[in-house]
């Protein structure tokens, strides 16, 4: 299926298209141009309270022989993580901070806190992810080469298996990610470069040595005689940021609402047809600032894949927006309680590890069935506006 | 005091059999994601142009339109002077010292290199901290960068070509 084939917006004429493109053109620029001081201080202020958190759990497990300062430590080392991962490191590596200037917090200089490489995860989720958002056999989000997420991919009886991987993958999920950009697709069609396969290996195993030497010997043994709680309650905060940004990543394109794609057309897509499989292909959640905070705003999935380098803590006001241009162009906005997107994720996973005779499609019934959802013919179209926009009258040199 | 950087890495970059230097990852239809590593190119290559794809590659990965390797520090953009004049440039970023071999390199072939159409002599190096990418608007258009916090403008005259 070729994305002007989708029939969530085969409603909409060309001109339509292109009106819902600049409406998008111009959220953009107006974030452009008002981002500033405030912005800036939002993500100090992250980072300085991240670090403080990190900082105060570690400490606490200096005396993690005792119960409640285990806890204590690996729930503040844990949220720590998460803050890092989520709300700091990956919105950093899409470069949503760059304008600022910081050498530190920049796209190119920062490096996170979790088993992959950044320069791999700026590839596999950046570029392959953000750019291939739902396309089958290119976005490797889609069940993370383990699991199958769709009913266009092929059953294979190895899916039978899916519960088990899933938790699996929910526990390891930072070495699950560490992987990632391996490709292991390619590597087992023999399509992987040998030499690039190497480089990335050498990457990953210096990575991982330094995760593992951080978490596993330099803290606990500052801890002293508590070095083995420290190692204990450390893999207790690592777990607990595994299963957190597991969650709040498989709720961003597998409830349902979220579409799948193929890959024709994809090279020559406009602005306006990118900006809409981005919607279409992506899910938000519900919830409360500190929820939004801790999961990376990831739960404006869709504001993300729109604006994927504009500041995070912009997200909320650019929803409601969005949300309004979908209504009027009659676009599904795709959101729901946390509780419920990743309970469908979970059904899905658990439903497609059957053939798909087995089980039903839980694809949401079209909201307007009575509306006639087909391309207007040349004679019920406007004329072709001839005027141009913005973007371009943009001079090509 | 003067910083001295490494020369770029252009050992994975292939040959343009023509003019005997290496194709910029830009300018690559056989070069990064999805590309069997296995098939031998057989076009010549465009020195000019910009591949669409790796031209969002390099701006979403953050790697080096010349190099194709991950950037670090500055975050650097060559062109034209009516490039830098309408903050559009049309080939992505670059290393600084990739900038360096690139206005060593390429502007004394004679033939119109990285993203412009035209043979320049005159050449804009931009340092800047980010930059807007634009993706295309219509089919056939080009996918244009615009940076958004700009350090230092420096206008450079290119070798002679020959």
């Amino acid at each position: 299926m070729a994305i002007s084939d989708v029939q969530e917006y085969i409603h909409l004429s060309d001109e339509q298209i292109e009106e819902l493109g600049r409406e998008l053109d111009a959220i953009r620029a107006e974030i452009e141009e008002s981002r500033g001081a405030d912005d800036a201080a939002y993500i100090n202020r992250m980072i300085k309270i991240q670090r403080r958190l990190a900082a105060a759990g570690r400490i606490t497990l200096f005396a993690s022989k005792y119960k409640p300062a285990f806890f204590a430590g690996a729930a503040m080392l844990g949220v720590a993580k998460i803050l890092e991962n989520m709300e700091i490191g990956h919105n950093v590596m899409h470069g949503q901070w760059d304008w600022m200037n910081d050498p530190e917090i920049h796209s190119s200089n920062w490096e996170w806190d979790t088993a992959q490489p950044a320069e791999q995860w700026k590839h596999s989720h950046n570029y392959v992810h953000h750019q291939f958002t739902n396309v089958l056999g290119h976005d490797n989000d889609i069940g993370y080469g383990v699991l199958r997420m769709a009913r266009e991919q092929k059953w294979h009886p190895m899916n039978i298996g899916q519960p088990v991987y899933n938790a699996l993958l929910a526990t390891l999920f930072q070495w699950g990610v560490a992987l990632h950009d391996l490709d292991l697709e390619a590597i087992r069609k023999g399509r992987k470069d040998p030499k690039e396969m190497k480089r990335q290996l050498k990457q990953i195993r210096r990575k991982v040595s330094k995760q593992l030497s951080k978490d596993y010997v330099v803290y606990p043994l500052l801890s002293g005689p508590a070095w083995l709680s420290t190692m204990k309650a450390n893999a207790v905060a690592n777990l607990m940021r595994n299963l957190w940004s597991y969650m709040i990543i498989f709720c961003g394109h597998f409830p349902d609402g979220a579409l799948h794609f193929t890959e024709e057309e994809l090279e020559d897509e406009t602005r306006p047809e990118w900006y809409l499989r981005q919607m279409l292909g992506s899910a938000n959640f519900d919830g409360g600032p500190l929820l939004h905070i801790l999961s990376g705003n990831l739960g404006f999935q869709i504001e993300h894949h729109l604006y994927p380098d504009l500041p995070s803590n912009r997200y909320a006001e650019i929803s409601v927006k969005v949300k309004d241009i979908c209504r009027r162009y009659d676009i599904p906005y795709t959101t729901g309680p946390l509780h419920k997107q990743y309970g469908q994720a979970l059904r899905t996973i658990i439903k497609l590890s059957l053939p798909n005779g087995m089980t039903t499609d839980d694809t949401p019934i079209d909201p307007t069935p009575v509306r006639e959802r087909r391309r207007l013919t040349d004679k019920e179209r406007q004329p072709r506006r001839t005027e141009m926009g913005a973007w371009s009258t943009r001079r090509t040199a | 005091m003067t910083t001295l950087h490494p020369g770029p890495d252009l050992s994975e970059r292939r040959h343009d059999l023509r003019h005997g230097v290496p194709v910029p990852f830009a300018s690559d239809t056989h070069a990064g994601y999805a590309v069997d590593h296995r098939r031998t190119p057989t076009e010549p290559a465009d020195l000019g142009a910009v591949v669409k794809a790796r031209a969002i590659q390099c701006a979403l990965s953050r790697v080096c339109g010349l190099c194709g390797m991950s950037m670090s520090g500055t975050t650097t953009f060559l062109g034209s002077v009516m490039d830098a004049e309408s903050n559009t440039f049309a080939f992505p970023p670059m290393h600084p010292h990739c900038v360096d071999f690139a206005l060593d390199t390429y502007p004394a072939l004679g033939v119109p290199v990285l993203g412009q159409d035209l043979v320049r002599r005159e050449w804009v190096v931009v340092e800047t901290g980010g930059f807007e990418l634009e993706r295309p608007s219509g089919r056939g258009e080009p996918v244009l960068f615009h940076p958004n916090s700009i350090t230092s403008s420096t206008v450079v005259a290119a070798p002679p070509a020959g």
